[in-house]
């Protein structure tokens, strides 16, 4: 999946997330969180969402978290719908999202 | 381990959302679109905003308001890319209605694909702020805090052109170049003198905001044709950093009025504290300006700022060409009473071509038509 601009999703709501996406020019993936359960969780929130961004074939963004607290289901989806408007994807292809 | 985690985030996650359910249930929040050219819509949130000793900003183009029972329990703006006007109730500071208002501007302003934003606070509030993602840009002490969003912007934007960095001494200048003229050369001559004489480089910075009578890319692109022949003149985009809206608000206004000091040192700030020391800048050499307020104000602030960052400041005389100091307003002035034959005095070759070439039509209609400053 190529990130062509920006791609946002999310609120700050409590137990929400909001993602931003974009292409990354050094070509790799860089994430920078900020959780509100940082100390708890950042690792585990971290990994996850690499694992989210190799299963949709992502190789190179800057992925901004801002996370009140969400759990992993509220993550992926948040993060697959900025990278599908980062892609500039309109239609989803449901099925091959898991 | 891992379910552990997981229920613990769950058992948080439910505990969370109990509450968000009884603050939106209890206090009956809603949030709306304020339709702010009506007067009706508009008057409600200029009313909350004063009780807050805050003012609604005439150049919002977006506002939300988060109500309970028909009254206002907070809101927030947008005027382009900077978030402003935010305010929330006392009595319901704490519920984090900040978070919902800030959402809906950052959700609305990617919308019409902005994707940095700009914020100012007091810097006794900028706290709220960061917790949401903004970080800080530069501070003017005690005053103001300008943050944006994506946090660390500024730290791309310096790393990205670093590499022009020649050592620890240096030069800087910062120009509009509205257009650019023999006065804004003479100055790029007398930094590139000086610095030679010693080795060093020229960083010249042309203010990116595209808000003047000539274009953006025709200012730069007639500084660098400008400048092409001085070998250790490297010529930047000043980008959103250096005397821009977001930096210098007031800049683009004609009015001087108190909020100039402010804007010009939170500027000045940051110039001292990020740009300067990612290029190795020592030296800021600026025009005398012996027309426009602003300017004027700007340079005193330059000469009480900057210095504190160990960066020396040189003022120099203008050129002047018979009775006439040379300047791009001077030059502007002339088109606008049809005088342009004599703006080739004024100008070097390079702005000469330009002014002539049918690129320039529509400009020279602008200028004609609008009495501006900047």
């Amino acid at each position: 999946m190529n990130l062509i601009r920006t791609g946002k999703s999310g609120t700050l709501e409590s137990s929400d997330v909001m993602i931003t996406v974009r292409n990354n020019p050094a070509n790799k993936i860089e994430i920078k969180l900020k959780s509100i359960v940082e100390k708890g969780f950042g690792n585990h929130i971290r990994s996850f969402v690499e694992s989210v961004l190799e299963e949709m074939m992502v190789v190179s963004a800057i992925v901004d978290i801002d996370d009140r607290s969400a759990l992993d289901c509220v993550i992926r989806a948040r993060l697959e719908t900025a990278l599908h408007r980062a892609a500039g994807i309109t239609v989803f292809n449901w099925e091959e999202i898991q | 381990m891992y379910i552990l985690r997981e229920t613990r985030a769950l058992q948080g996650c439910i505990r969370e959302s109990i509450l968000v359910r009884r603050k939106m249930a209890e206090y009956d929040f809603t949030c709306e679109i304020i339709q702010f050219e009506i007067s009706s819509e508009r008057k409600p949130v200029e009313e909350f905003l004063s009780r807050l000793q805050l003012s609604y900003d005439p150049d919002v183009n977006y506002t939300v308001a988060v109500k309970q029972g028909g009254a206002i329990a907070a809101t927030g703006s947008l005027a382009g890319n900077i978030v402003k006007c935010v305010g929330v109730s006392p009595e319901f500071q704490g519920s984090s209605l900040t978070n919902t208002v800030i959402s809906r501007l950052e959700m609305e302003a990617y919308y019409r694909g902005i994707d940095h934003l700009f914020l100012y606070s007091k810097p006794k509030n900028q706290r709220v702020f960061m917790d949401l993602g903004f970080s800080v840009v530069g501070e003017y002490p005690g005053e103001v805090v300008l943050l944006e969003k994506p946090g660390g912007r500024i730290d791309e934007w310096t790393a990205g052109i670093s590499h022009h960095k020649r050592g620890t001494h240096s030069i800087s200048l910062v120009m509009n170049c509205n257009p650019f003229t023999l006065g804004h050369r003479y100055l790029a001559e007398k930094a590139a003198e000086a610095a030679a004489a010693t080795g060093e480089v020229v960083h010249l910075f042309v203010v990116y905001e595209d808000k003047s009578l000539f274009p953006r890319d025709v200012r730069f692109q007639l500084v660098k044709d400008g400048t092409a022949d001085l070998s250790n003149v490297t010529v930047h985009s000043g980008g959103p950093y250096i005397i821009s809206s977001a930096t210098f608000p007031t800049y683009f206004i004609r009015d001087p009025g108190d909020a100039v000091r402010a804007h010009a040192g939170l500027d000045l700030h940051i110039f001292g504290s990020r740009i300067a020391p990612a290029l190795g800048i020592d030296r800021r050499m600026v025009g005398e300006e012996p027309y426009c307020p602003v300017t004027r104000a700007y340079n005193r602030a330059m000469e009480d700022i900057l210095p504190r960052y160990n960066i020396i400041v040189e003022e120099i005389p203008r050129l002047a060409i018979g009775t006439m100091a040379v300047s791009a307003s001077a030059v502007r002035d002339l088109i606008r009473d049809e005088r342009l034959k004599e703006v080739e005095a004024l100008v070097p070759a390079s702005t000469w071509e330009y002014l002539n070439s049918e690129d320039a039509g529509p400009v020279i209609e602008k200028i004609k038509k609008e009495n501006r400053r900047h």
